[in-house]
């Protein structure tokens, strides 16, 4: 009796928030027939427990730039398929905000679900959102993937935090509007990163010279 | 002695060997250092020095090499390979084991050489934190052998581009400068303690550092004074070539057998890989740019633009409806709700087109074109 209580709250909840998505749907430009097959779109993907938001932004979008109703249901259908996508990749259980972000970094020309995985298993109990953001933003600024993944899983193994992971992005992301090289720029930024994150403390003042700062100063000449 | 060696050898093998994908980055030095240290007489001396750092996920391996050829043909040179690994989390401390050899040698001096190995437990978070350990070692020259006993101390700060580093560090061995023709084996057993400050600033292409401390019983020197001091900078003027100065003055280090001395060095640095460079490191960013940030549950936005009389901001997370911004000092920001992670962003500035920051990468949204991608915490 509890369960089936607790089942029927769950779909009221699940339902309702379909209901909720379904009404800021920005269907009134569009024709009854497209508005139809969005509405089934959103409803379909929120029965299926994926976040909703995704798809009434890029509905949304769509109306804004006023493009043609077709592509808009493609484009949603697209964003629906990267969330099922992200769902997999992230699995067993990622949060809706895990899920929008991994549909988000999935939409970055080269990024793959193979690299959500590797992330995921490498933080399996923690929001992985603001690394994918990171994973996101270095392919973005034309970091080969393999490089990026490997860096953004060699920095969660290291316990960098989600603050130092977000300086990253946006300071390489900085650097190539700058006119550097994305590579050269991960390279530095990396270093004084890894400097920080180096398991040394002190060390890293040890290794500064042929010297340490501990047993008699300086680095000479 | 040899035991010590061994283990710091182990210590260097495991840190070398440790990840494959390991950060690393190999430079080489060149130039001309203005040199007063006992054993040569003050002069000019070219100088010539390697370094190769690597730092894997639990472990890091640092060698340094360097030479000077002062004037009547005196040469001093030395030598340093330092290794520490860690260990996994364990509640809110992590044990450390560091290994460091060293190696240093004078015309007309018969040549030092040390090992040290040390445990530490390190506290607090990558950021900020301490560590408290000790460690044992032995030095030799020539015939002398001393064993050395050390207990240290050490907290971290970083912020952004800055670290700050202290340390305090408790020695007791013989020293080396004791030795002399008629007593080959110091016999005096010194204690000192040593206090230092080390503050780093690294950034872009430029590198630069000040350390400085005292030494509180200065037995182990001498020197007149019981302080210490170094600046230092290194400009990437190319990718892969960097100017660099030093200047400073250093106590006698009785563990390495390494005398006191006062320099001022010029130098060219070449690396294996490329840096960014400060010329590209002043350029300006043209165009509007995006900063976000916390601000209790919601997320800040601020866009800093020159001369705008209205700015607009829309994404995915506003439904890609327009919000404006509230001008304030220094820019133009919006507060809201914005789930942490990846998103797509453009902006449009006096009712212009909509575009994409200035300072983030660029994607191009199949029915936006043009957008930015921003990570939101």
């Amino acid at each position: 009796m509890t369960r089936r209580l607790l089942w029927l709250l769950g779909l009221l909840v699940a339902s309702s928030k379909v209901t909720a998505a379904q009404d800021s749907l920005p269907l009134a430009t569009l024709d009854r027939d497209v508005a139809m097959r969005l509405t089934r779109i959103v409803d379909s993907a929120g029965s299926r427990g994926l976040p909703t938001e995704p798809i009434v932004a890029k509905i949304s979008q769509g109306v804004f730039f006023h493009a043609a109703p077709d592509r808009i249901v493609v484009a949603a259908q697209s964003v629906v398929a990267r969330l099922e996508e992200a769902r997999v990749a992230l699995a067993p259980k990622p949060t809706q905000s895990d899920i929008a972000a991994g549909e988000n970094a999935l939409g970055v020309d080269g990024v793959t679900k193979t690299a959500l995985q590797a992330i995921r298993s490498t933080s399996p109990n923690r929001p992985v959102a603001v690394p994918l953001g990171l994973l996101a933003q270095l392919v973005a600024s034309k970091v080969p993937l393999a490089r990026a993944t490997k860096i953004v899983t060699d920095l969660i193994k290291r316990g960098a935090s989600d603050p130092q992971l977000l300086a990253l992005g946006n300071n390489v992301s900085a650097d190539v509007v700058h006119g550097a090289q994305a590579m050269a720029s991960l390279d530095v930024r990396l270093r004084g990163l890894t400097a920080v994150l180096a398991p040394l403390g002190s060390a890293a003042a040890a290794v500064d010279g042929p010297q340490s700062a501990a047993s008699g100063p300086g680095k000479k000449p | 002695m040899r035991r010590a060696r061994l283990i710091s050898l182990v210590l260097f093998a495991l840190a070398a060997r440790a990840p494959a994908s390991a950060q690393w980055s190999l430079t080489g030095d060149a130039g001309l250092s203005h040199l007063r240290q006992a054993g040569i007489p003050e002069s000019n001396a070219q100088t010539l020095g390697a370094t190769l750092d690597a730092a894997g996920e639990r472990s890091a391996f640092r060698t340094s090499f360097l030479a000077a050829h002062a004037a009547s043909d005196r040469w001093t040179s030395q030598g340093l390979v330092v290794g520490s690994i860690v260990g996994p989390t364990a509640g809110v401390a992590r044990w450390q084991l560091d290994g460091a050899a060293s190696a240093f040698g004078e015309t007309t001096v018969a040549t030092t050489t040390s090992a040290e190995v040390a445990a530490r437990a390190r506290l607090g978070s990558l950021l900020r934190g301490g560590a408290l350990g000790a460690g044992i070692g032995a030095n030799s020259r020539g015939t002398a052998h001393n064993p050395l006993y050390r207990a240290q101390g050490d907290a971290w700060w970083s912020i952004d581009d800055e670290r700050l580093i202290v340390n305090i560090a408790l020695t007791h061995t013989r020293s080396l400068f004791a030795i002399t023709p008629t007593s080959p084996t110091p016999s005096q057993h010194i204690s000192y303690l040593d206090f230092g400050a080390n503050w780093r600033h690294d950034a872009g292409g430029l590198s630069m550092g000040v350390g400085g401390g005292m030494r509180g019983q200065n037995e182990s020197s001498r020197t007149k004074t019981n302080g210490w001091g170094a600046v230092d900078m290194a400009a990437w003027i190319r990718p892969q070539l960097a100017l660099t100065l030093a200047a400073g003055s250093t106590l006698d280090d009785a563990v390495r057998g390494v005398p006191h001395a006062t320099f001022a060095s010029i130098a060219v640095r070449i690396a294996a890989q490329p840096h960014t460079t400060i010329f590209s490191r002043s350029a300006t960013v043209a165009g509007p740019r995006i900063m976000v940030a916390r601000a209790g549950e919601l997320r800040r936005i601020e866009i800093r633009v020159d001369g705008a009389s209205r700015v607009e901001i829309m994404g995915d997370f506003t439904n890609w409806t327009p919000v404006p911004l509230e001008h304030v000092e220094g820019g133009w920001r919006v507060e809201r709700v914005i789930p942490p992670g990846p998103h797509r962003v453009a902006i449009r500035v006096d009712g212009g087109a909509w575009i994409a920051p200035a300072n983030l990468p660029r994607i191009d949204d199949d029915l936006a074109g043009p957008v930015g991608i921003i990570t939101v915490p």
